[in-house]
């Protein structure tokens, strides 16, 4: 079910109200049908030689295949989305006054966690103790505008402590296939019943509603509930489009999860078939079912 | 070359104003310009049959008979000072404005047919094209100053609203953007650089960036103003009903124009199917 926030309030009120409206807490996943997902998935992937394999919304909504055409190089508009989450999270934990401040003690705690314990090459650290003062002011500024975007979003006086800027995305790698993952983004999660375990979660999304918006929301959801598997289902993914000011919240049933793991197997039929190895045959569907 | 920048500067204190004075946010008014815009245009799209949407830039609603944005004509300089804009904001000045610039495009790749073309200019060029948008970068630090972090700047901002269900797009880049959102009394402020002279056009292109934003947010923006690097000059607009209905009705006129132009294009087309 979609929901749209009370559109004759403040934008963070009512997106707040939406977030925050009350619901049955959810089931959990029911684990046997996270096995069987896991046993179709590491049947249908491309095989361990033809390297990992990143299933993401994008990959799911397009099927298209898992191979970037040029070498991934850091950018401003990349590193923004990094950066602008820690910027935001210390402006909510009192640590900087505003979210270029934030930004800013960002980039140098990056860097200055990277000359205590060294860093990879290509790593985030590496590119922004290299560029010249020209892209650093693109990096903060952009990454200020993500930060600006993210604390604009909601009434943080009303959650309070019940909400947490970034974090780490969930990524679950498929059992018996672990090069194989499947990863989501989210910006923000609101504890909703702490007893209970439910939550929230808030993505920041570029452009405009695409028309697949509710695919994107429920693969979020599906990973967050895979990585979760002692936590209930999350009750609701709230998709926040800053550029047309748009919302929506996706509340998540079991037709929700059932549809992202549709996608899922589809995305990886085709990634086995563009590289032309046939699937191991599993019982078609026979993993789509939530307790 | 250093230019260390002012506190707070003319431009930035028409562009906040007194704070005691701003007006009350009207709950229901992005909701009426939006309806009001759909009824308007209902029945433009009867006889157009694509699901493309037409997507319509504050440029295009303010100049409707241009081929392209009056900026873009000055691209190569305009991008350039653009993106100083960001150095600027962030640092509060800039040092080396073409050598950081160049650096900042080239970071983002989308501008590279540009950046070979700098770098094929001969040494007297391009010590000219170096002193031009030190000159544009030196009106920018005077007019802009050190804008507080309180005031929560943000550039290159792209704003957009989806009207008529989503078949129009209208949508501006907000060079500078000032103000947390609004709660009460409006707070948003948005600036336009243009590295030409002030024109008469501006006046409905930041009228139709105050109606995207306040579709976009749910409350109009306090003020519009634009800037010219090339003169100094600065104009600002205070948001009220008659800039946002003037600027409604201006997007009304050009949408239907362009539907209209489509449809006729359709037709044609599918003459020319026919009798080849």
């Amino acid at each position: 079910m979609i929901r749209h926030p009370n559109p004759i309030v403040p934008r963070a009120a009512g997106l707040t109200a939406l977030v925050t409206a009350d619901a049955p807490v959810p089931e959990r996943l029911d684990p046997s049908a996270r096995r069987r997902l896991a046993v179709e998935l590491a049947a249908r992937v491309p095989v361990r030689s033809q390297g990992p394999q990143r299933f993401d919304s994008w990959r799911l909504t397009t099927l298209a295949e898992d191979r970037p055409t040029t070498p991934f190089v850091w950018r401003p508009r990349i590193a923004r989305r990094v950066l602008g989450l820690g910027g935001a999270k210390r402006v909510r934990c009192g640590d900087a006054p505003s979210p270029l401040a934030g930004v800013r003690a960002e980039v140098a705690a990056i860097l200055e966690q990277a000359s205590r314990r060294g860093t990879g090459r290509g790593s985030l650290a590496t590119w922004l103790s290299e560029i010249p003062r020209g892209v650093r002011g693109a990096v903060l500024a952009e990454s200020t505008t993500y930060a600006t975007d993210v604390l604009d979003t909601l009434d943080w006086d009303v959650l309070g402590a019940t909400a947490h800027v970034g974090g780490t995305d969930p990524v679950w790698a498929v059992p018996g296939a672990p090069w194989a993952t499947l990863r989501a983004r989210r910006d923000i999660e609101i504890t909703l019943d702490p007893a209970a375990g439910t939550r929230a979660l808030l993505c920041l999304r570029a452009g405009t509603i695409r028309p697949d918006a509710v695919d994107d929301l429920s693969i979020v959801a599906l990973a967050d509930a895979l990585t979760r598997p002692d936590a209930p289902i999350p009750t609701r993914i709230v998709g926040v489009w800053p550029l047309v000011g748009r919302s929506m919240s996706l509340e998540v049933t079991e037709v929700e999860l059932h549809r992202a793991m549709t996608m899922l197997l589809a995305a990886a039929d085709a990634g086995r078939q563009a590289t032309a190895s046939s699937p191991v045959s599993v019982k078609e569907g026979s993993c789509l079912q939530v307790a | 070359m250093t230019r260390r920048t002012q506190a707070t500067t003319e431009l930035l204190r028409d562009l906040r104003g007194d704070r005691a004075s701003r007006p009350v946010v009207d709950p229901m008014l992005a909701g009426g310009l939006r309806a009001w815009l759909d009824d308007e245009l209902a029945g433009a799209f009867d006889a157009f049959s694509s699901d493309l949407p037409i997507d319509l830039p504050a440029w295009k609603i303010a100049q409707p008979a241009a081929s392209s944005d009056p900026e873009h004509d000055n691209r190569g300089l305009s991008v350039l000072v653009h993106a100083l804009i960001l150095d600027h904001l962030v640092f509060g000045e800039v040092i080396d404005p073409l050598v950081e610039a160049m650096s900042l495009l080239e970071a983002r790749g989308d501008h590279d047919p540009l950046l070979r073309q700098i770098g094929s200019l001969d040494g007297l060029a391009a010590e000219q094209l170096a002193a031009e948008v030190a000159t544009h970068a030196a009106v920018l630090s005077r007019e802009l100053g050190r804008i507080p972090g309180s005031w929560l700047p943000r550039s290159s901002a792209s704003i957009a609203a989806q009207i008529c269900g989503g078949r129009v797009r209208i949508g501006a880049a907000v060079d500078l953007m000032l103000g947390p959102p609004a709660r009460s009394v409006s707070s948003i402020c948005l600036l336009e650089v243009v590295t030409t002279p002030l024109g008469a056009h501006l006046f409905d292109h930041l009228a139709a960036m105050a109606l995207i934003e306040t579709l976009r947010s749910g409350a109009a923006p306090l003020r519009v103003a634009a800037l010219s690097t090339a003169t100094g000059d600065h104009i600002v607009l205070e948001v009220n009903d008659d800039l946002l209905v003037g600027a409604l009705h201006r997007v009304v006129d050009v949408t239907a124009e362009r539907v209209r132009s489509l449809i006729v294009d359709s037709n044609e087309a599918s003459i020319s199917r026919l009798h080849p």
